[in-house]
């Protein structure tokens, strides 16, 4: 017994040493003051803007490289960024920019019209040295961007020409796209197919080392052309787990979220020294009914099933309150979206009422194929479905739910032997109206994107004059009147467009979320 | 039996629904754009053809470039290796250095309220979800009482160059005490929890056979010819009851090896298990090839250490060997 006695001593003893230690240390390990930690889900997938698709390397390289245009602060209006200002002629057909004069990459190159057109020749002549697609798979911009140019020159060292083969307004908002971020061409041919992990470009942040699955390491660009950076390091931390996530947050380890987990907001908003911030999306979500197949050739049955469904319950439900119920075919963030519009409120009588108009029996028989997993735009995946399924049923339409992996639904609502209903959704790419309005409804688009096959002849012109006008204001008015067709026309029932949502901790100030969702104008950010 | 490995993995991974040209280009994806993406990552070939490129590269020690992220599968695979065998290694030396003398303790003291308080939470340890239990220490030692690190290998902004990709020992070779320190207090936490089954499974199997070998005739024997009893237990019962506990080790480490998955991802740790998730999730074929081929031989090599250490450890093994 006095054995096992003194033993447990000896346990105990230890025990309270290391307890010691550990509080002996307990000044917390913060993240240093001059560094700026973003908490980000996953790993980037590379670090060539016009190689890879990939939010998280988007977040990256928006720190890293400048494009010709960018977005003005928190929105997707272009503005130029490396080009200084710029010319369109009325034709809409030939593009003058203005490049900004002494800008250096962050290897010491010169930024000027001759290495910005060696950058295009990457993207587009196959006998350039440090042609692209010799550097491996390419999932970018490139024929998205530059699909209707049909040359480009430099008449001096400064000024860049683009010739268009037919116009395209949206042509100065892809060029602000972060995937379209100018690089160095010298560190291009420096480090050829490695290039991917060793990005070289203009902006705010300088790449110092990448440490998969665990960190990407920046630091300031003293010489910014924008203004020196207000942090001199910033960190890109990896925490795949949300709740690992918080805690980093609250501890002081991270200062943004970049992916914060939408489940944990209870317990962020509960903690005062953090934030959420959030902005409409630049995403909308929806079911797609096909347009060439009875009765959804009617109309009035596709507006039945808009009516039918209530979407503010299904926002409060589902996704928090974390989105807003789709007035318009185009999200609130899109700088054409028409206020004015409401979009088809929750009125199950007038449902029932348009349905037995049109000559649909209760008890008709319809497929909703969801994919099975998360999207983007809708973060409950194929829940939406089994909720859009109920209300039908109120008002006498038998809905089958159907899952099915993303890539088979994909070719499944594409192939033209399907006739059922469908999930559909999107996220713009660079902030266009065009890139919603015509990706979705376009006839020039079935069945790629505009799923639901819907075709309507005056859209398709008034589209064609978006594509020509050179003037924003009469783009603003082509574009609302193509949003009161299209919700006229309900090929979808329009659902919800998702928040974007952040936490940050309240040292951050100067941050402002961009629709987008990548972190510009990331050199004004401060810790108090 | 690498060979069974790759063409069960080769095929396994086909079988899965997904394929990786619309996993990266998503809602976008053109049949064109698909058709190029799929030529350029070699998916427009017949699946044999792919399986043949891949095991002859193999064979010549290319094992292909990793689908996601254009990087060498064999590379990515060893970068994140450190990681894990440092978190294995530490895990299992916490769960063999505690378990083992507790398992004896309890042996020697069978029937005692002591053999009760030890055999009891070892019912909990094995029975314990790794990734609840991480996230309970998460919170009470690096919230609540703020003692240890949320997760990493080193607190943000410390710069320690990669020679090993071992931080404990990378910490060493830059000789600064600190730094050394900072690193093993980011390894306590998930080495302590990844040890909890281990932990609670060598106890257990050790008190066994502790106890198995008490009542063995040359057990009888050794103490009716006037052995010490401190001989007895040592050269008799423990030397005894080793094997099976070495048999249990090594397999262990094995599991651990491929299983750290849940506390790679808790405490953001860079390691094989978090590597290998993400490539199957991304549909990143070369990858999970080449790391399931890594894991499978490194089991080989774990169970051949055993092997060995039977003769190390049991004389009549030597014996029957030299015959």
């Amino acid at each position: 017994m006095n054995r096992t006695f003194s033993r447990r001593s000896v346990m105990l003893g230890a025990g309270a040493a290391i307890s010691g230690i550990a509080l002996a240390d307990r000044a917390h390990a913060a993240a240093p003051a001059d560094t700026l930690v973003i908490g980000i889900a996953a790993d980037p997938t590379g670090l060539d803007p016009e190689a890879v698709l990939n939010n998280t390397s988007g977040y990256i390289m928006a720190t890293v490289f400048d494009s010709l245009m960018k977005y003005k602060p928190g929105t997707t209006d272009p503005m130029p960024g490396l080009a200084q200002s710029y010319d369109v002629t009325p034709d809409g057909l030939t593009y003058t920019f203005h490049l900004r004069q002494n800008v250096k990459f962050h290897d010491g190159s010169p930024f000027d019209a001759k290495t910005y057109l060696e950058g295009i020749d990457r993207l587009l002549n196959k006998s350039s040295p440090i042609y692209i697609y010799n550097t491996g798979p390419v999932e970018g911009y490139i024929e998205f961007t530059y699909g209707s140019v049909a040359s480009y020159t430099a008449p001096d060292p400064n000024t860049v020409v683009f010739k268009l083969k037919t116009p395209n307004a949206p042509f100065l908002t892809s060029l602000a796209m972060v995937w379209n971020g100018v690089v160095s061409t010298v560190a291009a041919k420096k480090y050829g197919k490695a290039f991917r992990q060793h990005p070289v470009g203009t902006g705010p942040y300088i790449f110092e080392e990448w440490r998969p699955r665990d960190a990407v390491i920046l630091k300031a660009n003293e010489a910014y052309w924008g203004g020196k950076p207000k942090i001199t390091n910033l960190v890109f931390k990896e925490y795949p787990d949300p709740s690992a996530g918080l805690l980093a947050l609250k501890n002081g380890d991270m200062h943004i979220w970049a992916d914060t987990s939408t489940q944990l907001l209870p317990a962020i908003q509960a903690d005062h020294q953090l934030k959420v911030l959030t902005q409409a999306g630049l995403a909308t979500s929806g079911v797609g009914m096909p347009c060439e197949v009875p009765p959804f050739n009617d109309v009035r049955v596709r507006q039945a099933f808009n009516y039918a469904v209530d979407k503010n319950a299904i926002d409060k439900a589902l996704y928090h309150d974390l989105a807003t119920m789709m007035t318009s075919p185009l999200p609130p963030s899109e700088w054409s979206f028409d206020p004015s519009l409401k979009g088809y409120p929750y009125n199950p009588e007038k449902a029932k009422q348009l349905l037995s108009a049109a000559g649909v029996k209760p008890g008709f028989e319809v497929e909703l194929l969801a994919y099975n997993s998360p999207r983007g735009y809708n973060p409950i995946g194929p829940d939406l479905a089994v909720a859009v399924q109920g209300y039908l049923e109120k008002v006498g339409v038998k809905v089958t739910v159907r899952k099915m992996e993303f890539g088979a639904y994909l070719s499944t609502v594409r192939g033209p032997s399907y006739k059922g209903m469908f999930l559909v959704g999107w996220t713009g790419d660079n902030g266009d109206p065009d890139n919603f309005l015509n990706a979705l409804y376009g006839g020039t688009n079935i069945p790629v994107t505009n799923t639901p096959r819907y075709k309507n002849p005056k859209l398709d012109a008034l589209f064609v004059k978006g594509l020509e006008s050179t003037s924003h204001e009469e783009r603003v008015k082509i574009y609302q009147e193509a949003q009161k067709i299209i919700l006229d026309d309900a090929p979808w029932i329009f659902i919800n467009s998702v928040l974007q949502v952040r936490a940050i901790s309240d040292r951050v100030q100067g941050y402002q979320l961009n629709p987008t969702q990548m972190f510009f104008d990331l050199e004004k950010v401060s810790l108090a | 039996m690498l060979l069974g490995v790759s063409v069960v993995v080769f095929v396994a991974m086909h079988l899965l629904p997904g394929d990786v040209a619309t996993l990266l280009l998503g809602d976008r994806a053109t049949a064109a754009s698909l058709a190029r993406l799929r030529h350029e990552l070699g998916l427009d070939q017949p699946v044999f053809v792919q399986y043949w490129r891949f095991l002859s590269g193999a064979l010549s020690g290319d094992f292909g470039t990793s689908l996601r992220d254009n990087r060498p599968a064999l590379g990515e695979v060893l970068q994140a290796f450190p990681t894990t065998i440092e978190l294995t290694v530490s895990a299992l030396a916490l769960a063999v250095a505690i378990g083992l003398p507790l398992g004896v303790f309890a042996a020697f003291r069978e029937g005692t309220w002591l053999d009760t308080a030890i055999t009891t939470p070892t019912l909990f340890g094995v029975s314990m979800p790794v990734f609840w239990l991480g996230l309970m220490a998460l919170l009470l030692f690096s919230e609540k009482l703020g003692w240890l690190p949320t997760g990493g290998l080193m607190p943000i902004g410390a710069h320690v160059p990669e020679r090993t990709g071992l931080s404990i020992i990378d910490a060493f070779l830059t000789g600064n005490a600190a730094l050394i320190w900072q690193a093993i207090r980011h390894l306590l936490l998930p080495a302590a929890t990844l040890a909890t089954i281990p932990l609670a499974l060598i106890t257990r199997i050790t008190r066994g056979e502790v106890l198995a070998s008490m009542h063995l005739d040359h057990v009888r024997t050794a103490r009716a010819k006037g052995l010490p009893e401190g001989r007895v237990r040592r050269a008799h019962i423990l030397r005894n009851a080793l094997i099976p506990i070495v048999t249990v080790i090594g397999l262990q480490l094995g599991l651990l090896l491929s299983g750290a998955f849940l506390t790679e991802t808790i405490f953001s740790l860079p390691g094989l298990g978090r590597l290998m998730v993400d490539a199957i999730l991304a549909r990143d074929y070369p990858v999970v090839q080449t790391g399931a081929i890594f894991i499978a031989g490194l089991f080989v090599l774990v169970n051949f250490a055993v092997d060995i250490s039977y003769g190390l450890l049991d004389p009549r093994v030597r014996r029957k060997g030299a015959r």
